[in-house]
């Protein structure tokens, strides 16, 4: 199955047990993107079928697959 | 005083569906590949179920929306998709882009009695016992209306920012959004920094959103034959792009795009950009952990409430992600006369979903990439930045006044409205003076 990308959060942030979590992540299977210590975030892409694995892992408190946010046309008539 | 019927009306009830009409001419594939091109890929057709029973909800399950070619309407799936209704709007092919709604039969013989019973509930005690009446009087009584003139915009003057002392300078205000022009002359000698969050693009904004609302934070004081629209004219500015030249980021680009202005120092975060909530929905809790270690780290981040709103069709939509999040302010957008603007978003979520604040967010002036270098753009997006501005000026007036301290201060410093805190929070932001 193709990887989909996701959004992990890491808790409590703190650049030593950030980095040794994040290695546990990418050994589970991400493939790490992103990763951005002081707010506890590790971004990348992972297989759909490991996701519920990392969310097992003591450290990670939440990952979810990446969204999109969009503008609309920049004109008057629609609301920005 | 005699007890007064309300009569029940029924609310619109929305499905989470986009009903999209387009221009007449338009080609069954030109349909398609227009709502293609605001992310709903999967595209079914009547013609794909001439032998079998149509049926939306089923098709709606599979695909991202059908195309009635025939009668050129398509039926788009919002949930799940992050398409909205003003990029639907924005298609070149589309006529017109609203909420779809559940409709029911009416009673209207139940409907009526109730209207009659209310009625005589008026003739008998007089406006006073129905309630309507001190309303309107509030309403009347602030019933302020600001316009544009040579010296400042509407939205200056409204937030008192242009009667302020203080200018924002020695605050750093990050702004994520498209990026920002850096030939435009209001910028140019301001040495203003633009860092892009985008692998492989560049930090100019060539979309113009991100421009508009930097020069509503912090434009220029003075500006050759054309009013002043910046809050805090002295603030530094980091542009942050973290939607690309279409308008369109990722998760992933806005939190590189926070962690870097948290690394920067910046004391404000202004992000106008959202993705449209349900009722019911919860805070996502990536945002809000984010936004809380943003404030530890004496970090504010104010984001747009949203613009799914419908008012004049009765259709208000809840605050949208990331304002949702307990710990971003969430701002709604008021109009020149300070009452709320059609599209704004209402605080119908618990939790985190509610509005915080108001700004300013109909017909604003601001800078846009040249030639055109100025436009007027209304929106949530819009009254965003006045809300970052005013937090650096704050800021300015006092170290102590950061993180959650700043948040305070901006509500303590509201103005209150005749409005329902549903929709405006504490009211309209002012500037200190």
């Amino acid at each position: 199955m193709k990887d989909v990308p996701v959004t992990v959060l890491i808790t409590p942030p703190g650049r030593e047990s950030f980095s040794s979590v994040q290695q546990r992540v990418e050994a589970a299977g991400l493939q790490t993107e992103r990763s951005m210590p002081t707010i506890g975030v590790v971004t990348g892409t992972i297989s759909p079928a490991r996701i519920s694995e990392i969310r097992k892992i003591d450290g990670v408190s939440a990952v979810e697959q990446e969204g999109v946010m969009a503008h609309p046309p920049l004109r008057e008539g629609i609301p920005q | 005083m005699a007890e007064t019927v309300q009569p029940y009306i029924p609310g619109p009830i929305p499905t989470g569906n986009i009903l999209v009409v387009f221009k007449p001419g338009t080609k069954h594939n030109e349909m398609a590949k227009s709502l293609g091109r605001v992310g709903s890929k999967r595209i079914a057709s009547r013609a794909e179920f001439a032998n079998a029973m149509f049926s939306v909800e089923a098709i709606l399950a599979e695909a991202d929306g059908a195309v009635f070619d025939r009668i050129g309407v398509a039926v788009i799936r919002q949930e799940g998709s992050g398409v909205g209704v003003n990029a639907v709007r924005g298609l070149d092919e589309v006529a017109e882009a609203i909420p779809e709604f559940l409709v029911f039969a009416y009673d209207w013989e139940a409907r009526r009695r109730a209207w009659l019973r209310e009625g005589l509930a008026l003739l008998a005690d007089g406006p006073a016992a129905s309630g309507l009446l001190p309303l309107l009087t509030e309403q009347a009584v602030a019933a302020a209306s600001f316009a544009d003139d040579g010296e400042s915009t509407w939205g200056l003057k409204a937030t008192r920012a242009v009667h302020s002392g203080l200018t924002g300078k020695g605050i750093r205000i990050a702004v994520l959004d498209t990026g920002l022009a850096h030939e435009h002359p209001d910028f140019a000698c301001r040495g203003m920094i633009a860092k892009s969050m985008i692998t492989g693009v560049s930090a100019n904004d060539v979309q113009g959103h991100g421009t508009h609302c930097i020069g509503t934070a912090a434009g220029p004081t003075a500006t050759i034959g054309r009013p002043r629209f910046g809050v805090a004219p002295e603030a530094e500015v980091i542009s942050y792009k973290v939607l690309g030249d279409d308008g369109r980021g990722t998760d992933g680009q806005i939190l590189a795009g926070i962690e870097q202005a948290i690394v920067d120092r910046c004391s404000v975060i202004s992000m106008s950009l959202g993705r449209p909530a349900r009722l019911g929905d919860r805070p996502n809790a990536i945002y809000e952990t984010v936004a809380q270690r943003a404030l530890d780290n004496d970090c504010l981040i104010i984001a747009a409430a949203g613009n799914e709103s419908q008012r004049e069709l009765g259709y208000v939509a809840p605050v949208g992600y990331p304002a949702n999040s307990p710990s971003i302010m969430a701002v709604a957008a008021v109009d020149p006369l300070l009452q709320i603007a059609s599209f704004s978003c209402g605080g119908l979520n618990s939790g985190g979903g509610e509005v915080n604040i108001a700004a300013p967010g109909v017909h604003i002036l601001s800078a846009v990439p040249m030639p055109q270098r100025t436009k007027r753009l209304s929106g949530t997006s819009m009254a965003t930045p006045h809300v970052a501005g005013i937090a650096a000026l704050l800021a300015q007036k006092s170290k102590t006044l950061r993180g959650r301290k700043l948040w305070d201060a901006l509500i303590a410093g509201a103005r209150p409205l005749p409005l329902p805190a549903q929709d405006v929070g504490a009211g309209l932001v002012q500037a200190p003076v």
